[in-house]
């Protein structure tokens, strides 16, 4: 025969109940939080990486003299070399040269590009865009003993802005090493990705601003590097051909904000990035 | 009623409450093993990148310390590299120059992978970079002790005075004089005897001498020095302007326009490259190795510049090929093009 629960067997049943209802509440809670904070710390890390890496792998082939355009803590102009290359013939307003392997990354079929041309001292730089028409041809670079490397493209850069006719322009001879390079704008500004946050934008040239990575912490900034011993300053030198280096302080932060927490997790990544073009 | 009905549902609670929390725990590890995932590959690009530079700054170096020059297409593999991979740099040359002072260009490219050892052979990251180089041959073909592309003006030819020695002191274009000590040591062949003037026009004498000197001078020479310091080095020098001689040197010794040489005696060993004229003024002036002048004027066709070997002094030019190769020395090497470095992070 089935007699049932007592009242105190029921009170007991329910205490116990209640006890161990509101322990698992606690420990999914606090679990739940720590993988809300996992995740939202993995935010925050990728987003500095992202930033990161980016930022590194262009500013690295900078050139120093003449490859920074602008510079304040938010923002970086620079000139981002796209690829290098060697002349092998010159006429009026065109030039036939050999493309070393650029990165795969890097279209050098578009036009608009800037020019350099490697001097003993560093580089001197074209006022106007140059573009460029891919040539099956070798013959004209064989004559003067340039040769197509693997991979290399044989490439006519196009405008008489190259040429010796245009009074502003570097002259490029046969045999010249150059390179193709964009102008490329990095800049910590409020974000559209996440908004009320940081987010960092780059610009190529004219082309509309594109966010990049984002949410970063309002802090995230360049420092920049000078002298021999590549000391760190906070606002860039008067002269910038006397800068050697940026130091990229990025405070990645998680997009959401847990629950028990503060404010938003941050990541902080520090970078220093010397010019490797720049031997001086 | 069933025993089984009386069990409780402590069990299920339980069982429950294992599975949730693990679903939960196994959802952070996956999580967090993404995450380390990710950063360990970040590390791995990282040290990739590390690995082709050290690759390529190892072939250089190999290069450089063997004074060779790498074969077109040569391929060396570095079996192991800090801080754990492998690199294969190859060199493809790039331009083959007719001048014999201008440098063979190089494009080297390093491909570093990253390796972890306990994880088999498989590569958890590739890095390439490129890198322009040059190689710098410094041969000089020697086709006699003195070469004036122009002329020679000699003020005085009374005999031990005002002579360069072996030229008979009629003038004419292009000059050439070998006469005397001929020092073909080193391995150099013997030059012929030149005593003659008028061995043709400047344009002659210039295609001999394959130096593309109009290159020189529009985009600079890369000496070691461009003034003189150091003179007894053995190193390079180069000189945009006019240089006056005053101390003993050695090396080479390239100055784009007058040359001039004072005082009581002046040697010079090695190789010497006058653009405009050269002013014997000292009053011996001896130099031991090649020499060179009126390449600007003569090449350029802005008239003649002569060699002057001055009234009352001696001027004693004599082949010396192991001083020759001493000076062409400093200017041979296998090393990258400063500023031609390229991060090809994407390429594989």
């Amino acid at each position: 025969m089935s007699r049932g629960f007592t009242l105190v067997e029921l009170l007991v049943a329910i205490t116990v109940a209640a006890v161990l209802g509101v322990g698992l509440t606690r420990l999914m809670i606090s679990d739940s939080r720590f993988v809300g904070r996992q995740d939202a710390m993995m935010d925050a890390r990728q987003a500095a990486r992202a930033a990161v890496t980016v930022l590194a792998t262009d500013l690295r082939m900078v050139t120093g003299r003449g490859g920074i355009l602008a510079a304040v803590p938010e923002s970086v102009t620079v000139r981002v070399p796209a690829a290098f290359g060697l002349t092998c013939q010159r006429s009026a307003d065109t030039v036939y040269a050999v493309l070393a392997p650029a990165d795969p990354g890097r279209d050098t079929t578009q036009n608009g590009f800037g020019i350099a041309k490697l001097e003993s001292g560093g580089y001197d730089f074209g006022l106007d865009p140059v573009d460029t028409v891919m040539v099956a041809d070798t013959t004209m670079c064989a004559a003067v003993g340039v040769r197509l490397p693997p991979d290399g493209q044989l490439t006519q850069l196009l405008g008489a802005r190259i040429g010796a006719t245009r009074a502003n322009s570097p002259t490029l001879s046969v045999g010249q090493i150059f390179f193709l390079y964009r102008e490329m704008t990095y800049r910590f500004a409020p974000s559209v990705m996440v908004p009320g946050r940081v987010g960092l934008w780059y610009r190529a040239g004219d082309a509309p601003a594109v966010e990049l990575a984002a949410p970063f912490d309002t802090t995230s900034r360049f420092a920049f590097l000078t002298g021999p011993g590549l000391s760190v300053s906070e606002t860039p030198p008067g002269n910038l051909g006397d800068l050697r280096g940026l130091e990229l302080r990025v405070t990645g932060m998680a997009t959401q904000e847990v629950p028990g927490d503060d404010g938003p997790r941050r990541f902080s990544l520090t970078t220093r990035v010397g010019f490797a073009n720049r031997s001086d | 009623m069933p025993a089984r009905t009386e069990r409780g549902f402590a069990l299920p609670l339980t069982l429950f409450v294992v599975v949730l929390i693990t679903m939960l725990l196994a959802a952070a590890f996956v999580r967090a093993g993404a995450d380390r995932r990710l950063g360990e590959s970040d590390g791995d690009m990282v040290d990739a990148l590390t690995i082709a530079q050290s690759g390529l700054a190892q072939y250089l170096e190999y290069y450089s310390r063997l004074n060779q020059r790498p074969a077109d297409g040569d391929s060396v593999f570095f079996a192991s590299i800090p801080p754990g991979g492998t690199a294969t740099v190859t060199a493809h040359v790039l331009r083959m120059p007719t001048d014999t002072l201008d440098p063979i260009v190089y494009l080297v490219q390093s491909r570093g992978t990253r390796i972890d050892p306990a994880m088999g052979a498989a590569a958890r990251a590739r890095r390439v970079v490129t890198q322009f180089a040059e190689w710098r041959s410094g041969s000089l073909t020697p086709h006699a002790a003195f070469v004036a592309v122009t002329n020679v003006d000699l003020v005085d030819t009374t005999a031990n005075r005002g002579r360069a020695r072996g030229h008979t002191g009629s003038d004419g274009a292009g000059v050439l004089i070998t006469v005397g000590a001929d020092q073909s040591a080193c391995g150099r062949p013997a030059i012929p005897d030149y005593d003659d003037n008028g061995m043709g026009s400047a344009t002659r004498i210039r295609d001999l001498l394959e130096i593309d000197w109009i290159r020189i001078t529009t985009e600079g020479y890369e000496a070691d020095y461009t003034t003189l310091q150091d003179p007894r080095t053995w190193s390079s020098y180069f000189i945009d302007g006019d240089l006056t001689l005053d101390v003993d040197g050695s090396g080479l010794l390239v100055v784009t326009g007058v040359l001039t040489t004072t005082g009581a005696s002046i040697v010079w060993d090695g190789v010497v490259i006058v653009g405009d004229s050269a002013v014997f003024g000292a009053g011996t002036t001896t130099i031991n190795g090649m020499l060179y002048t009126g390449l600007d004027r003569g090449l350029i066709g802005q008239g003649p510049g002569p060699a002057i070997v001055d009234a009352l002094t001696t001027t004693q030019v004599y082949y010396h090929g192991c001083n020759v190769d001493s000076a062409m020395t400093s200017v041979t090497g296998f090393a990258a093009i400063p500023n031609t470095w390229l991060d090809r992070w994407m390429a594989q």
